[in-house]
């Protein structure tokens, strides 16, 4: 009962708004009838009767609209009024309302977009079971192989297996190949290939992520446990669809990948994209294949081929500190006992001042979040000046709307308005008037999300960021909105109901427009001004830098050059194979006598 | 708290107001002693059982009374009086039943308070 009851009670009041104000005057009637009529058997007048029967009630109209009061909806209901009065207004001046909503969808928009990219980038936690009690050793999300003695941020695998054995802080640790693997491989026996982003983990991977499969089994440890003879992928849920159509009956089929054939065991769950924000696999490999799943690492045995992002899930109780000094004593530990440690002067320096940082797993690795955290943090501030500059506009376009209708208002004024009653109508259509533009802004967004995402995408493989509306970014557009709302609404119906009420009555529009220029309408209009050059200057700059960027001298005629990228694991040939030099030779040749085609060269990147 | 009776009729200016605040005290404690009641028959029974001495601005029962549906003290459902008319009756809940006391107490604590100090001067 108690609170819950009393609202529920409310509710149903609101429901039954018309029953109830009928019962209210039939029971005040009755009561005025009965009193009139014991008024009558004392003897007076009817009429008198009637007069004191209702000196008695009080003033009907106050006491129902008193009792009305009691259940707390009128301000519902004066907003309703005030929305639908609103809606007319606006209707009565289109050209206005036509540009403050445009500015709007575009101010609320662009932050929306901005926001969105901020969001999934930076702020999401991993779709992962408690999220919070990853870690990961070392603080830089690097990608790659490196030989360095001591380093803190790649591991190897033979690294890891002791890591996992001898730590004392984490319930499972799991190695991640610091690259996805981009292979060109067959779907079972189709003809074309498809380009297949494998990502290569340790077995236990999923387990340490908390992540099961939605079809079939995730990998483990035994998939894991020795070298070469582990022929299983867990395909994504993308990939699933987009390679199986989303088949029910997936496994069992066949990923040929270099020159071995994966058997799927399963499909990771539809929420899952990895543990890198911006870098969805389609596939996951354990990496006992490494050697065997172009191009080829040999990371498996190497003690000192470091590749790999070691992660830890904390057990429960345990600090991050205490995981940090457990971590900082095996580390060198390990690191002595490979019996291939180069133990140098130099080394062994290294070594001493070598300090492994732990850094929160809960949002994911990612490349993307180092390239453009500092961009986009500072789109997000330009867009925040977009806006502000919008709303200084529709603050503009508002206050010249008010003066207009200053006769309006205060023939309003003068029949009783209060001034806080018209404040709040004016400051209810501007909420109507941001909130449309925030509608209108989200659409706004959607496009500009997929223009962006397009833009930071190389060529045609779209960067898998998941920047679709959600309720964090509908919050935050909300939030916008209605800031923004009181952001230009506020002065304008202030300064609107500050009437010399005579003045505005006796000469209608022509007074107000005298005073029209007032010192606020100056400070917008100034400050719109600046805010835009500041906008301006700082647009020019960007744009000389990217064509600066794009006339840098390459040392070469960029002019009709063409590139072209072959992959040649697909032939499952060997590197340093003879035949692949062969190979590209032919290729060489056959392209070199195409028509049209002055010139045609090899080269090698990887 | 409910708006309370400020008026005096020229014909029964002898009567005088309700104290601030004890409105609600007095419907609760009208329908405990009397059961079912509308509310003519509320501001009757006040009256009366005052020796006409409290007059209740008789409208003013009505926002309270919907004050006191919304707090689940009071329950209304619509009956037939002796004339053989449609009339809204109230009856009192569990909780009106314990709001009473609270009422009750709070009453006699400032009641006390108040002639104490007036004993003392």
């Amino acid at each position: 009962m108690g609170l819950v009851g009393e609202l529920r009670r409310r509710l149903t009041m609101l429901l039954h708004r018309a029953r109830f104000q009928r019962d209210l005057d039939e029971e005040m009637r009755l009561h005025l009838e009965l009193r009139r009529e014991q008024q009558v058997t004392s003897g007076i007048t009817p009429e008198a009767a009637r007069q004191s029967a209702q000196r008695r009630f009080g003033n009907l109209t106050r006491l129902k609209e008193t009792s009305y009061r009691a259940w707390g909806w009128d301000w519902l209901e004066g907003f309703v009024q005030d929305a639908a009065f609103g809606v007319r207004s606006m209707l009565r001046s289109p050209a206005i309302t036509l540009v403050a909503l445009i500015s709007l969808a575009v101010g609320i928009g662009a932050n929306t977009a901005i926001f969105s990219f901020l969001d999934a980038m930076m702020l999401r936690s991993l779709p992962v079971k408690n999220p919070q009690q990853l870690v990961k050793l070392g603080n830089e999300d690097w990608g790659g192989i490196t030989d360095e003695f001591a380093c803190t941020e790649l591991y190897s695998y033979p690294f890891y297996r002791q890591f996992q054995r001898k730590n004392a802080v984490f319930s499972n640790t799991a190695a991640i190949f610091s690259m996805v693997n981009d292979v060109h491989g067959f779907v079972d026996d189709r003809q074309d290939s498809e380009m297949i982003h494998v990502q290569t983990v340790s077995g236990t991977y999923f387990q340490t992520l908390g992540v099961g499969a939605q079809i079939g089994r995730t990998l483990n440890d035994g998939d894991d446990s020795s070298e070469g003879d582990h022929p299983v992928v867990v395909i994504s849920d993308g990939f699933w669809k987009r390679a199986f159509g989303g088949d029910r009956s997936v496994l069992g089929h066949k990923l040929k990948l270099g020159a071995v054939i994966f058997d799927v065991v399963g499909v990771a769950p539809t929420e899952f994209f990895g543990n890198k924000v911006g870098a969805t696999p389609d596939a996951w490999a354990p990496l006992s294949m490494s050697r065997s799943l172009p191009p080829d690492w040999a990371v498996y045995n190497q003690n000192f081929s470091e590749s790999l992002d070691i992660v830890g899930r904390l057990k429960p109780g345990v600090s991050v500190e205490q995981a940090t000094a457990n971590v900082n004593v095996l580390f060198p530990q390990i690191l002595r006992s490979f019996p291939d440690a180069k133990l140098t002067q130099e080394n062994l320096a290294r070594l001493a001042r070598a300090h492994v940082p732990l850094e929160s797993m809960a949002r994911g690795l990612s490349d993307l979040r180092n390239a453009y955290s500092e961009s986009l943090n500072i789109l997000m501030a330009i867009v925040a000046l977009v806006l502000l500059i919008a709303c200084a506009n529709i603050a503009n376009l508002l206050l010249a709307r008010s003066t207009a209708r200053a006769r309006e208002l205060a023939l309003r004024q003068a029949l009783g308005a209060r001034r806080m009653r018209i404040i709040r109508q004016l400051l209810t259509e501007s909420l109507l008037l941001a909130l449309t533009g925030g509608a209108l802004g989200i659409g706004f967004a959607v496009v500009a999300n997929r223009l962006l995402l397009k833009m930071i995408s190389e060529g045609s493989d779209t960067v898998p960021l998941d920047v679709s509306l959600n309720e964090r970014l509908l919050v935050f557009t909300f939030a916008i909105t209605v800031c923004t709302a009181l952001l230009f609404g506020t002065l304008p119906a202030l300064r609107a109901t500050r009437l010399r009420l005579v003045d505005n009555l006796k000469s209608g529009r022509g007074a107000s427009s005298a005073a029209g220029r007032t010192p606020m309408a100056k400070i917008l209009v100034v400050s719109q001004v600046a805010l835009s050059l500041v906008l301006m200057v700082g647009a020019c700059l960007f744009l000389r830098t990217l064509v600066n960027l794009n006339r840098v001298d390459a040392g070469f005629n960029k002019e009709h050059v063409l590139r072209l990228d072959i992959d040649s694991a697909i032939t499952g040939y060997k590197d340093g194979d003879p035949r692949i030099t062969t190979l590209f030779q032919q290729i060489e040749n056959r392209v070199s006598v195409l028509p049209g085609v002055q010139a045609a060269s090899v080269g090698r990147h990887k | 708290m409910a708006a309370l009776i400020r008026r005096k009729p020229d014909s029964d200016s002898d009567r005088d107001e309700i104290p601030p605040g004890t409105l609600y005290l007095l419907i609760l404690k009208t329908l405990a002693i009397r059961g079912r009641l509308h509310g003519y028959e509320i501001a009757e029974s006040i009256q009366s059982c005052s020796d006409d001495v409290l007059q209740v601005e008789e409208g003013s029962l009505y926002p309270a009374l919907q004050r006191m549906l919304i707090k689940g003290w009071v329950r209304a459902e619509w009956g037939v009086t002796a004339g053989n008319r449609r009339a809204r009756y109230y009856t009192l809940t569990r909780d009106g039943q314990k709001q009473l006391g609270i009422e009750v107490s709070q009453f006699q604590r400032v009641m006390g308070a108040i002639s104490r100090i007036i004993q003392t001067a």
